[in-house]
């Protein structure tokens, strides 16, 4: 399974006396709320001339702050405390002056962050930005055409909020590189696009470092993009390095057990989805131990010692270390995999339909434009069978959330109908919903506010609360605490169980793990799944991970433009996507290896001339980017062509009757 | 769209905005007088007019009209340019605020202009943590917790008193200062080629201007310091940083533009209020300026010249804020792009809506 992870690094890097960066027996403490904590605990790190080291862990593991250690910009406002050394082209950071700081940012060092919306200044043109690391037009317009950026011209004279995401997180590599720097930063820098913008950027990234020689600490929660993209990984955890050494070796053998648990907790394309998803069988929240190994309160192999001594750093191989008193597997550790769940193929076409939408349309008034309004929707149909649960996949702005909000009644649409065949109102998770509960209410205050609008006895209440906290799995602890001290998991969890506590007979998902760690969406997904089958709730569930759609839905429905332009059995779909949109879509996921000749393994070079990923106005909607696009493509829309009773794809090349 | 053609409406929609405050500010005062005892006849003619003298000057200044009326008339002639007679002066009082406001725009202007350059100092030095802001806060701070009158007491007690460095009242200390064109005496010194005007003129505004702008600075700076705090740990500002540029032009170039739209709103009301702080300063220091001829139009019920100075102030607190607006349209394309889309659809966007007071 792990084999479908790695790639071999594009180039091979000359190690040795071209180092670049050095940290050596790095501590952090940081300041916040008067408060002093350790953040990294004596990091190790070599980066080489041209080497991209990717820095992986959970969220809060202390990456960024790494990150921002290297470029010396740990916010005054923490009055950092740093000892042991960080050295960039020789000079050590922690003791040159402000001056010498500043101008090894301006000529070797840059950085590139998660969010393209809110890195670049909102208030200046792009080139007035672009000044500030080239005085030379000559080099910002190179280093414009460097990140296919099509009219660099017109782009400088823009401001950022004029230019797509993409295009953002493009000009800011564009900005990153001008000034050809030794090293650098790139904080998540493709959390925040689309999987075919993702592939667009990282194959750039790896473009660079061979033209330039460029070196690059990549900071990701996702190991998919790390096996893509690294030559090196460092695993992290609460500031301490766990593991290190070249990433295919790693991401296929991995020796530490918190690393084994990152890779197997990875939802691919493989998962067998009659199994439950593995989860660690201990405690997900049981916190670091600050003396021992941080693992040590989750790991199968902890010894007494770990929970008291940090391990010393052993060998595994040549430029690949461990810290860990245990690493050998122990038996328990093998995976817990329940078979519980329904086959794809078994799903019940005949069950009742719970929910109808036919021929949705939606515009929305526009404030730019004259004209008017913008279609956001057009023509998408969805008949929902009891207990059985859709995907919505595409793009951002392709419509999902719309259509999601839609069926939710929370928007009204322009034209076409909605059936409801059941009093219940379909209920909505959100990305973000663990994060929106009051702060200050008990678990059990947030369940019964849910249940209010029924006409219950007190204990009749009391009781529909505890059963809904079983059913999530919520301890009595839990309940009596109040929602700011709860995990990121258990917040999801209390999330989900308000929504299911008066059980709909459709429960939407708005990317209900996106906002969530590796480790915590197994967990997330398969109480989902359990809910959806105990209770036979329908489920629609909007994603833009394809690996989670495939395995949570019996059916995906691909987006594109506001239609639906794909739509078939999940396994189907990604096994063998008919339109064009879908296969770019799949073939965009990070570490995940379709085509198995070496030259494809290597040169699968994501189109990044592609228009900026604009879709054409008339015609097909993909025009501008399919491979395969012909003349009619460009003037007609192509309509539904199906293949079989349940699956359709609309694409002129698509051969097959109407329905 | 074209920028002229949404700035014109946004100029239209302003000076819709400016008519509406005055029709109300001067309902509001006509009903006032209508309910209030004053006899403003009795005042003019002395204690020894006869009935039939007092109600031959009512009839002369037309109160012998129901209030209605009289407001009417009051309209008409405002829109002639005519704002009445003064009771107590016995002239236009148009022409006695031609006399006494170029006095108070001066103290006004240069109390904003100090108000701001110590607001911004204030705020992007604490902001920046640069040594030694500490002290500036401490000071600044404690002089806005300061009554504004006791601070200017405070400043005449110790600079004129004790070290006789500045002059205690007026407005100048030469005679026959130039009388034109601008009524700023700072600027009229120079226009003329008579330096030692402006110097003196600036010695006399000192003291005044500091008690008054003291307050609004540390408002000003306050705000800012929090939206440049809030700037500081954006992304785009972490990006600057990593540019390798200078501390200065990371928190100038980079947060301050950013942060100015709330600072800004901040620096129109503090506008607005000081022209309150004016009409109390300019008592203190005897400045005369139109708090000064308020001060003495109110005992003698003198209301066209108090509707006078209201309507002033009024369409005063419009233009300010007019300003201020467009300051941060310019501040901020993203708002330019925004407002200029929702002219078209005649829905007005954030503050920019022409009934904001
Ligand atoms: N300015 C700060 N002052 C004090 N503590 C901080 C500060 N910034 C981060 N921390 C703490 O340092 C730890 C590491 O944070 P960091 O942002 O580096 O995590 P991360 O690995 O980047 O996580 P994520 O994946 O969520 O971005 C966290 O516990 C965080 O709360
Ligand atoms: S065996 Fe011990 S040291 Fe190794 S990961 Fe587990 S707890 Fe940590
Ligand atoms: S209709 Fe044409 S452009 Fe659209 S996906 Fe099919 S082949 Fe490509
Ligand atoms: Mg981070």
């Amino acid at each position: 399974m792990e084999d479908t992870l790695v790639s071999p690094p594009d180039i091979q890097i000359a190690r040795g006396n071209n180092e670049i960066a050095s940290v050596v027996g790095l501590n952090v403490w940081l300041r916040r709320a008067r408060q002093e904590s350790h953040i990294l605990k004596d990091v190790d790190l070599k980066i080489g001339k041209g080497e991209i080291v990717a820095l992986v862990g959970e969220s809060g593991s202390g990456k960024s702050v790494l990150g921002m250690t290297l470029l010396g910009l740990l916010p005054k406002s923490s009055r950092p405390r740093i000892e042991g050394e960080v050295s960039i082209l020789g000079s050590k950071i922690t003791s040159i002056s402000q001056k010498e700081l500043q101008g090894l940012r301006r000529h070797s060092l840059s950085a590139i962050f998660q969010d393209p919306m809110s890195s670049l200044n909102p208030s200046m043109k792009i080139a007035s930005q672009m000044k500030e690391v080239t005085k030379e037009l000559d080099r910002a317009l190179f280093a414009l055409r460097q990140v296919a950026i099509k009219e660099p011209e017109s782009v400088l004279g823009r401001y950022p909020f004029e230019l797509s995401g993409g295009q953002r997180q493009r000009v800011m590599i564009a900005m990153a590189l001008a000034k050809e720097p030794a090293l650098i930063v790139a904080d998540e820098p493709t959390t925040a696009l689309d999987v075919s913008v993702q592939a667009q950027i990282l194959y750039l990234i790896k473009q660079l470092r061979a033209d330039f020689g460029t070196g690059f600490l990549f900071v990701t929660h996702d190991l998919g993009v790390a096996a893509e993209i690294a030559d090196t990984v460092v695993v992290l955890l609460a500031g301490r390095v766990l593991e290190k050494g070249p990433t295919k070796e790693i991401l296929s053998f991995p020796a530490h057990p918190y690393t084994k648990e990152l890779i197997a907790s990875r939802l691919t394309m493989d998962q067998d989805q009659s199994l439950r998803l593995r989860t660690n069988p201990k405690d997900q929240f049981a916190g670091f131990s600050s003396d021992g190994c941080p693992y040590a309160n989750r790991c199968e192999n902890a010894l007494d010692l770990c929970l008291v001594e940090f391990p010393g750093v052993s060998m595994v191989q040549d430029n690949w270390t461990i810290a860990c008193h245990n690493p050998s597997p122990s038996p328990k550790a093998v995976a817990v995999e329940i078979k519980t769940m329904e086959r794809r193929s078994d799903l019940d076409w005949n069950k009742k339909v719970v929910l109808e939408a036919i021929a949705i349309e939606k515009s929305f008034q526009s404030r730019t434009s004259r004209s008017g309004s913008r279609q956001v929707l057009t023509n998408v149909d969805l008949t929902l069978h009891q207990g059985e649960v859709v995907s919505l996949v595409g793009e951002s702005g392709s419509g999902k959330s719309t259509f999601l909000r839609i069926l939710a009644g929370l928007e009204k649409e322009s034209s076409g109908t909605i059936i409801r065949h059941d009093d219940t109102m379909p209920k909505m998770v959100f990305q973000d919903s663990g994060s929106s509960l009051t702060p200050w209410l008990s678990v059990r205050e947030l369940l019964k506010e849910a249940l209010s609008s029924k006409t219950l006895s007190k204990a009749e209440i009391a009781k529909e609360v505890e059963d809904v906290a079983a059913k999530v799995d919520l301890s009595t602890q839990v309940l009596n605490s109040r929602a700011a001290s709860l995990s990121g998991g258990q917040r999801q969890r209390v999330a989900i169980a308000r929504c299911v506590i008066s059980p709909p007979s459709v429960l939407l998902c708005d990317e209900p793990t996106s906002a969530l760690d590796a480790s915590l969406v197994a967990g997330a997904l398969n109480l989902l799944l359990s809910l959806s089958e105990s209770l036979e709730m329908a489920m629609v569930f909007v994603t833009h991970d394809l690996a989670v759609a495939r395995y949570v839905s019996s059916r995906i429905m691909v987006m594109l433009g506001g239609r639906v332009v794909e739509s078939g059995d999940s396994n189907e779909v990604c096994s063998n996507p008919l339109h064009p949109y879908t296969r770019m879509l799949l073939d965009s996921l990070p570490g995940e290896r379709r085509g198995n000749s070496p030259q494809e393994a290597l040169g699968r070079q994501p189109d990044i001339s592609g228009v900026d990923n604009e879709l054409s106005a008339v015609g097909c909607a993909f025009a501008n980017r399919c491979p395969n696009a012909i003349e009619i493509c460009r003037t007609t829309t192509p309509v539904a062509t199906y293949i079989s009773s349940n699956r359709y794809a609309a694409c002129h090349l698509v051969k097959g009757g109407t329905k | 769209m074209s920028g002229s053609f949404f700035f014109i409406k946004f100029i239209l929609r302003r000076i819709a905005a400016a008519v509406v405050i005055v029709l109300g500010l001067t309902a509001v005062l006509f009903f006032l007088q209508s309910i209030s005892h004053s006899n403003p006849v009795h005042a003019m003619l002395g204690a020894g007019a006869t009935p039939s003298a007092i109600a031959a000057e009512k009839v002369k200044l037309g109160l012998d009209h129901p209030v209605f009326v009289q407001y009417f008339n009051y309209l008409y002639g405002l829109i002639h340019g005519n704002l009445g007679m003064s009771y107590r002066t016995r002239r236009p009082v148009a022409s006695d605020l031609a006399t006494y406001l170029p006095a108070t725009l001066e103290l006004a202007f240069y109390s904003l202009l100090l108000a701001v350059v110590l607001g911004l100092l204030l705020g992007v030095l604490s902001a920046g943590e640069f040594r030694g802001t500490g002290v500036l806060r401490a000071i600044l701070i404690a002089g806005a917790s300061t009554p504004q009158f006791l601070l200017a007491i405070g400043g005449l007690l110790i600079f004129y008193g004790k070290l006789n460095l500045l002059p205690a009242t007026g407005r100048i200390g030469i005679a026959n200062p130039p009388s034109g064109p601008t009524g700023f005496y700072t600027i009229d010194g120079i226009l003329n080629g008579n330096f030692g005007v402006t110097i003196d003129a600036f010695k006399y505004l000192l003291l005044p201007s500091f008690s008054v702008a003291i307050g609004p600075a540390v408002s000003i700076g306050r705000v800012l310091r929090g939206s440049l705090i809030e700037a500081i740990s954006l992304y785009f500002v972490k990006t600057a940083n990593s540019k390798g540029l200078s501390r200065v032009r990371v928190l100038t170039v980079h947060a301050l533009r950013n942060s100015l739209g709330p600072a800004l709103s901040m620096t129109g009301l503090q506008a607005g209020l000081m022209f309150a702080g004016v009409v109390v300063i300019e008592d203190v220091f005897a400045w005369p300026g139109i708090g000064y001829y308020t001060a003495q139009s109110i005992p003698s019920g003198d209301f066209p010249a108090i509707a006078g100075v209201t309507l002033v102030l009024g369409v005063g607190y419009v233009i300010i804020n007019t300003i201020v607006d467009l300051a941060q349209l310019f501040a901020d394309p993203r708002l330019r792009h925004l407002e200029m889309a929702n002219v078209k659809t005649k829905k007005p966007l954030l503050g920019l809506s022409a009934n904001q007071g």
